[in-house]
């Protein structure tokens, strides 16, 4: 198995191997060589609780005490300063007062949990969800933010959540992509690829764009000119050209690979357009996806897509509710209106969201599947500047919320201050990526790809598992 | 390190197959005279990198032929030890540069300013779109191309063409169904495969067997067997000869060197 020349294991080698390099999946990962897809599946560590893990995300930084962190201490201190030492730094620089939330928060479900009237779709869906109200970032910029929740790194340049867990377990469905992108219909998030690439690892596990209606993904199609008849005899001449060339090379693993990889890419030709056909849903499942109104028409779409696609084995959905930066605001970046701007974003995210939770719930997906609803950073409890009605960024605390398989349901860690501004038992990306790693039966640990002299991993030197979290 | 580098870029695999960690936790080099010959003799003659590719193309081992034996295999599998010259896809860039010489299109245009295969949009910063553009300005060689981080270049990236913001000292040579939907169905491919069937039609008489004869030598460099032959008018019969084209550009003979 070793790949290189080694009569016997030297005692440094061995020590290497069995402490530093224990790293059994990234090595399993060298032998195989990623000269196939099927062949790089090492597979997980240990039982895992969900086969399927989905991503919303929603750049810009929603606000957690607008939505699910209630701070009625905000009503008090409306208008004032406020008090004590507090590390309160805005990104512009300029300071406001205390602002309460525009929208009245309600106990809801049955475990009461308080959740403003913003997203009323979601706070019905409250009694299945798992909060982590005291999450932190790095940065208090954006882009840096970002790539810290969907590489574990604010840098760019390093692989994506669902490069890392597509590496690590590969695709149940081996006629369409483990790892799916969705973005949002309005664009790309700021940083574009970067959230969804290998960086160093193979190529294989990029996350591929879905959701387009009309390309559901590059070139699955061949040009207009080519007629399926020719496409089909395409296949069939390359397979006999292929067969007589493998008949001068037996024993060549890549050439077998590679007559595989265009069996499944006919297949892939079929499937994928059945997978983005939503004709076969009934007007009940479509209504509740708001595929009836525009405002929720297309979001609404990639939730009903990411359903179809964990149905079918996907093992990594990363969808956007919010695009990039510019004007009109087009994400959840509220700097000059609060309400108009979270209002809007959210009559476009609620519905849609929580009839996929829903949905999932009622095909018994839920059980298998685990949902991940974050931001980079959440929002100050202060206004930004004086008598304005918007609020800058604040990375010291925020709400982000996961369900499904293997969490308490109904059930919130962690918290903010009175006001709701910074964590408290705050939670790092490095701990949310070491425990959605370890739901899908990975330990964040071991889950290392060798690159420039370095186990790497997805949450670096960092990350405990949050155990309080699971059921 | 360097030497071994260049051995890499050649054979696919270096002497020590861990390019940037010649430490403990590296790999341990399969021919350590060898490395060492090649790096004393790279100094000796004054660092020259065209004095060590001339060198390494001119060995035995660079000009062993590709052939399969299983006795060797036997014994030596992954083939450290060169018992002969390992099998490689062609890199992205090399793959894309093939096409268009194959074809006839390739712009050998040296120096000045890189071609783009981005659109630069402003949306408060800048961002680079990919776009599909056509004409000899994009058919020069993949090396002249404007390189964006974090870019997408649809073609290159699902040959593993690595982005530029992270240091690869080895790429993939991933084998995957995306892949092989890029290399078919995208439309670059095809316009060359309509610019290499003109190029035929041009260069050869009306006839099947002539067309396939001149197919086979300009991306093979070889005379079709009969096996071929007969398949191919077969095909001809009833497709156009871009879609033949097409298919040829597709096979495993054209993607592996050698």
């Amino acid at each position: 198995m070793c790949p290189n020349v080694r009569p016997k294991l030297s005692r440094r080698e061995f020590l290497w191997e069995a402490g530093g390099g224990g790293a059994g999946i990234a090595l399993a990962q060298l032998l195989a060589g990623d000269r196939l897809l099927a062949a790089a599946t090492p597979g997980g560590h240990f039982q895992a609780k969900a086969k399927h893990v989905i991503f919303i995300f929603l750049p810009g930084g929603i606000s957690q005490i607008d939505t699910f962190d209630y701070k009625p201490e905000l009503e008090k201190q409306h208008g004032k300063e406020t008090k004590g030492p507090n590390k309160i730094t805005p990104f512009f620089g300029k300071r406001g007062t205390v602002m309460r939330s525009p929208w009245t928060f309600r106990p809801r479900g049955k475990s009461g949990k308080w959740v403003s009237d913003l997203v009323p779709h979601l706070a019905g869906c409250v009694d299945d969800l798992t909060f982590v109200h005291s999450m932190v970032s790095r940065s208090n910029s954006h882009m840096p933010a970002m790539f810290q929740m969907s590489t574990g790194f604010i840098l760019q340049g390093f692989p994506s959540a669902g490069a890392w867990i597509s590496y690590g377990l590969g695709s149940e469905n081996q006629n369409l992509p483990a790892f799916v992108v969705l973005p949002d219909p309005r664009g790309f998030p700021p940083g574009g690829v970067a959230h969804w690439g290998n960086a160093f690892l193979p190529a294989a596990y990029h996350g591929v764009i879905f959701g387009d209606r009309k390309t559901p993904i590059a070139d699955i199609a061949p040009p207009r000119q080519v007629s399926p008849a020719s496409q089909a005899a395409t296949y069939d001449l390359l397979t006999e050209l292929n067969e007589e060339h493998l008949k001068l090379h037996p024993g060549e693993e890549q050439l077998v690979g590679r007559i595989k990889a265009y069996e499944l890419a006919a297949k892939m030709q079929l499937s994928a357009p059945q997978v983005t056909d939503i004709s076969g849903e009934n007007g009940v499942t479509l209504d509740a996806y708001g595929l009836n109104d525009p405002v929720t028409r297309d979001y609404g779409y990639n939730c009903l897509l990411a359903r179809r696609l964990v149905e079918k084995g996907v093992r990594c959905v990363q969808m956007y509710n919010g695009g990039h930066f510019g004007k009109p605001r087009i994400n959840w970046d509220a700097h000059e209106d609060l309400v108009g701007n979270h209002a809007k974003l959210a009559a476009c995210m609620d519905k849609p969201t929580a009839a996929l939770i829903r949905d999932l719930k009622l095909r018994g997906l839920l059980d298998e599947t685990l949902v991940v609803w974050t931001t980079e950073f959440g929002r100050l409890p202060i206004s930004q500047g004086l008598g304005e009605g918007a609020r800058d960024h604040n990375p010291e605390g925020f709400t982000s919320f996961l369900a499904g398989a293997g969490l308490k349901r109904g059930f919130s860690y962690g918290g903010t201050d009175e006001l709701g501004c910074l964590a408290e038992k705050p939670v790092t990306v490095y701990d949310l990526h070491a425990t959605i790693l370890h739901l899908l039966g990975m330990d964040h640990t071991r889950l290392s790809f060798y690159h420039n002299g370095l186990q790497r991993r997805l949450t670096d030197v960092h990350g405990h598992v949050l155990n309080e979290l699971l059921a | 390190m360097i030497v071994n580098r260049v051995w890499q870029y050649h054979f696919g695999a270096g002497i020590v197959n861990t390019p940037s960690d010649f430490g403990f936790n590296g790999d341990r080099p399969s021919h350590p005279e060898l490395l060492d010959y090649l790096a004393v003799s790279f100094i000796e003659n004054g660092w020259s990198i065209k004095w060590l590719h001339r060198l390494i193309l001119s060995s035995r081992a660079y000009r062993q032929s590709s052939w399969f034996n299983p006795k060797a295999h036997a014994i030596d599998s992954q083939n450290r030890l060169l018992w002969r010259m390992p099998l490689k896809r062609m890199d992205a860039e090399t793959l894309r540069d093939s096409i268009l010489f194959a074809t006839g299109s390739l712009n050998l245009e040296r120096g000045g300013p890189g071609f783009f295969l981005q659109k630069k949009v402003d949306r408060v910063s800048y961002m680079h779109q990919a776009v599909d553009y056509d004409g000899p300005e994009v058919w020069r060689r993949a090396v002249y191309r404007f390189v964006v981080r974090g870019g997408e270049r649809v073609f290159l990236d699902s040959f593993d063409c690595p982005d530029p913001a992270v240091a690869t000292p080895q790429r993939s040579a991933t084998n995957t169904p995306v892949q092989a939907l890029t290399l078919l169905n995208n439309a670059f491919v095809f316009r060359q495969a309509e610019l290499l069937a003109a190029r035929i039609e041009r260069e050869t008489a009306a006839r099947p067997q002539a067309r396939i004869a001149r197919a086979y030598a300009l991306l093979f460099g070889r005379q079709p067997s009969d096996s071929e032959m007969t398949g191919g008018v077969r095909f001809l019969r009833r497709e156009p000869l871009a879609i033949y084209c097409r298919a040829l550009l597709n096979t495993n003979e054209f993607v592996y060197v050698p």
